[in-house]
């Protein structure tokens, strides 16, 4: 097996030419301009033998965004027939400073044969969800999977949070049943997102 | 807040041919990379404004029009008098312009232009003096941007130095601190002549006066104004990329070595001198 | 306040804030100084303090401006009320909204917001105290901010100016010295790439002045840019890794 990575890591800066095309390949958060790989971001620059590849680990925080197979928490902002709206607040557990848009399509939702997009979620749900693709920051989401669904959600007459027993939710309020996919995380989210 | 702009679509996709074009050393209308389009300056041609001239510049169109009111002058010139440009971007001159209060193109616009005008002194504002701290003439010089085909900021400045050069103001005098107005006009008092140009960085090359099928593609423009005396009096960068410290200097280079030259179109279409 | 004239600005070589014809003034950065912001930096450029904060990237609002192939990079150059002399109107003036978009211009070719698709990366410049030169130190702390956040960029912009105080070249006016000069030039530099981003003049120059400028304030730029790296260095490099935990 290789060797992880050598201890030769270097502090690097934005800018920061550290290596030339012909000793390595650029990794991540480097640049190549005209046969030099510089840094892109305050970090150490780090090789990767194995791969003859330079790359820099940011010390930095770096952007958040969504990516595809990102595991997300988003608020249900819109329901349409077809497709909901989701606004992603938390990617991989990390908190958004800014939330994205996601769109989560029906046939998406979950293996069995959903007729509306009312009986998957509806506005105002919180849901976790699977990032399926990303492309031009667009992200495609799907509850497919046991972990995967609503997480918390209120009662359509009443609005009181929704208790899950039995696979379906029913509000202690007013004892009305409602239809969602649930997730197996139902009624576990932390921090009390919105 | 100023953001990004969009790019038209239209220009992603003429883009190569222009950038690979002016790489070979030509350009999609013919033009040298640092030939100028050639300006048609009319001077005089709105009777109610006390200067005004249209200028075209290739296929883009500018009319400046100069107002001169009496007004105060500001507590920290007394003694001078006011000097003001806006910039009007006409809704009727391009598909991206609307109407408005002006936005950061048309801010940036009329102060290059003022800039340039206001550091080469082209009006003495000394000589606009009524009586220091109480009344003072205010020049106002508006750009009227009417087809916008690139390069508006060479067009205006030598629209507004035509209609400043033609702009006849009232003679006046001055009894007990009344002012009057007497019907004799003169001219304005002019002490320089700026000349304002703009090169653009498109690839490698550097190319004078862009249309704007080729400011679409630059990656920056460079703005420079000279005086008569062949100094420098304004830059201005622009676009969203840079230029290196050796375009800079051929771009002020070339500047220098053109500008009589245009200064001589100007005096020429406005008659400048002949009464 | 007395009346100067150019002349008093120059004395036997040193100017009225003690500094020689070729000196900056005193610099102080600091880089990670907000809270909620996703990158920071604060400022001293003599007496000009400047905060600026980045956040993003984020999803663009409103949605119009979202570019499909990069990030839209927005920026508000702001003066506060407070911050010169006379009180300030709060509302963006026409000086403002054109430092806005040329500090915008100086930063894009540096920010390689080709990674960002769809999202916009906001930088708010804040001028708390301003005594000239607000624009150059606003981009030096915007430069910081941006790698505060993580942001991947080309090379880090640095800014000074140079202008002309009673026929003399000097470096980095303060306001008096811009008021009473004859010409002022801020410039923004990208060392790697030994590339203008930012360039403005008003006044006026010789040839061989504006050659001799030029060279002055990218030399300087040169040494703000170091001082740059050593604010990152002091927040990042020098506490070793621990960094990395406070994050992702």
């Amino acid at each position: 097996m290789p060797r992880p990575n050598p201890p030769s890591e270097r502090p690097v800066l934005p800018g920061e030419r550290i290596a030339v095309v012909e000793e390595f390949y650029p990794g991540p958060w480097t640049i190549e301009e005209d046969g030099n790989i510089y840094s892109t971001v305050t970090g150490l620059a780090s090789i990767d033998q194995r791969r003859r590849m330079i790359f820099v680990k940011p010390l930095t925080r770096t952007p958040v965004v969504v990516e595809a197979g990102d595991v997300v928490i988003g608020k249900v902002t819109g329901v349409q027939e077809k497709m909901a709206i989701v606004s992603i607040i938390e990617v991989n557990g990390v908190r958004l400073s800014n939330p994205f848009t996601g769109a989560l399509n029906i046939a998406e939702s979950s293996t069995r044969y959903e007729r509306s997009m009312m009986d998957v979620c509806r506005i105002g749900d919180f849901v976790k969800a699977k990032v399926i693709n990303a492309k031009n920051r667009l992200p495609i989401l799907s509850t497919i999977g046991r972990a995967f669904g609503v997480v918390k959600a209120f009662c359509s007459k009443c609005g009181h949070e929704l208790i899950a027993r039995g696979g379906s939710l029913h509000c202690p309020n007013c004892g009305n049943r409602e239809v969602r996919k649930i997730s197996s995380d139902y009624g576990m989210m932390r921090r009390g997102a919105g | 807040m100023s953001a990004t702009p969009q790019i038209p679509p239209i220009s992603q996709i003429e883009g190569k041919t222009i950038i690979d074009l002016i790489a070979s050393g030509k350009r999609l209308d013919g033009r040298g990379l640092l030939d100028h389009r050639g300006f048609d300056i009319k001077a005089g041609i709105i009777e109610k404004a006390n200067g005004s001239a249209h200028v075209s510049l290739g296929k883009t169109k500018v009319l400046v029009g100069v107002k001169v009111e009496i007004g105060e002058p500001f507590s920290d010139v007394p003694d001078q008098g006011v000097l003001t440009v806006n910039a009007e971007l006409v809704p009727m001159a391009y598909p991206l312009f609307e109407p408005g209060p002006p936005d950061e193109n048309s801010i940036e616009l009329a102060r290059v232009v003022d800039r340039g005008i206001r550091e080469s002194k082209m009006v003495d504002l000394k000589k606009l003096c009524i009586i220091p701290n109480e009344k003072v003439f205010v020049v106002f010089v508006d750009i009227y941007v009417l087809d916008h085909d690139g390069n508006l900021i060479d067009a205006s400045a030598a629209a507004a130095a035509a209609a400043l050069l033609s702009a006849r103001i009232n003679k006046f005098e001055v009894k007990d601190g009344e002012v009057s107005l007497l019907p004799e006009t003169m001219p304005l008092p002019i002490s320089n002549i700026p000349v304002t140009m703009t090169f653009a960085k498109i690839g490698g090359p550097i190319v004078l006066d862009p249309s704007l099928e080729e400011e679409q593609v630059m990656s920056s423009r460079l703005t420079v104004t000279i005086d008569k005396e062949g100094r420098l009096c304004a830059l201005q960068k622009g676009g969203m990329g840079y230029m290196t410290v050796e375009d800079v200097k051929e771009c002020v280079r070339l500047a220098m070595e053109k500008a009589p030259r245009i200064r001589g179109l100007i005096l020429e279409a406005v008659g400048y001198g002949k009464d | 306040m007395p009346q100067l004239s150019p002349e008093d600005l120059f004395r036997n070589g040193i100017r009225v804030d003690g500094r020689r014809w070729n000196e900056l003034r005193p610099i102080r950065m600091e880089v990670g100084v907000l809270d909620k912001a996703d990158g920071s930096a604060y400022v001293e450029h003599g007496k000009n303090k400047i905060l600026v904060a980045v956040y993003g990237p984020r999803e663009a609002h409103p949605k119009h401006i979202a570019l499909p192939d990069r990030a839209t990079i927005k920026c508000r150059y702001h003066m506060a009320p407070f911050s010169v002399e006379e009180r300030k109107s709060p509302a963006p003036s026409r000086r403002e909204i054109e430092i806005s978009k040329v500090i915008r211009e100086a930063l894009e070719p540096a920010i390689l917001s080709e990674y960002y698709p769809r999202t916009s990366i906001d930088i708010f410049i804040e001028v708390l105290q301003s005594d000239g030169g607000s624009r150059c130190a606003g981009i030096n702390g915007a430069s910081l901010a941006l790698a505060d956040a993580g942001i991947p960029m080309r090379d880090l912009v640095a800014a000074c100016a140079v202008g002309k105080i009673a026929g003399h070249l000097a470096l980095d006016l303060s306001d008096v010295e811009d008021k009473l000069g004859e010409a002022d030039m801020p410039v923004a530099y990208m060392p790697t790439y030994n590339s203008v981003t930012l360039l403005q003049m008003d006044g006026v120059f010789t040839h061989d002045e504006f050659a001799a400028g030029l060279e002055l304030a990218v030399e300087n730029c040169k040494k703000i840019y170091q001082m740059q790296k050593e604010a990152l260095r002091r927040q990042y490099l020098e506490i070793g890794s621990e960094g990395i935990e406070a994050n992702r």
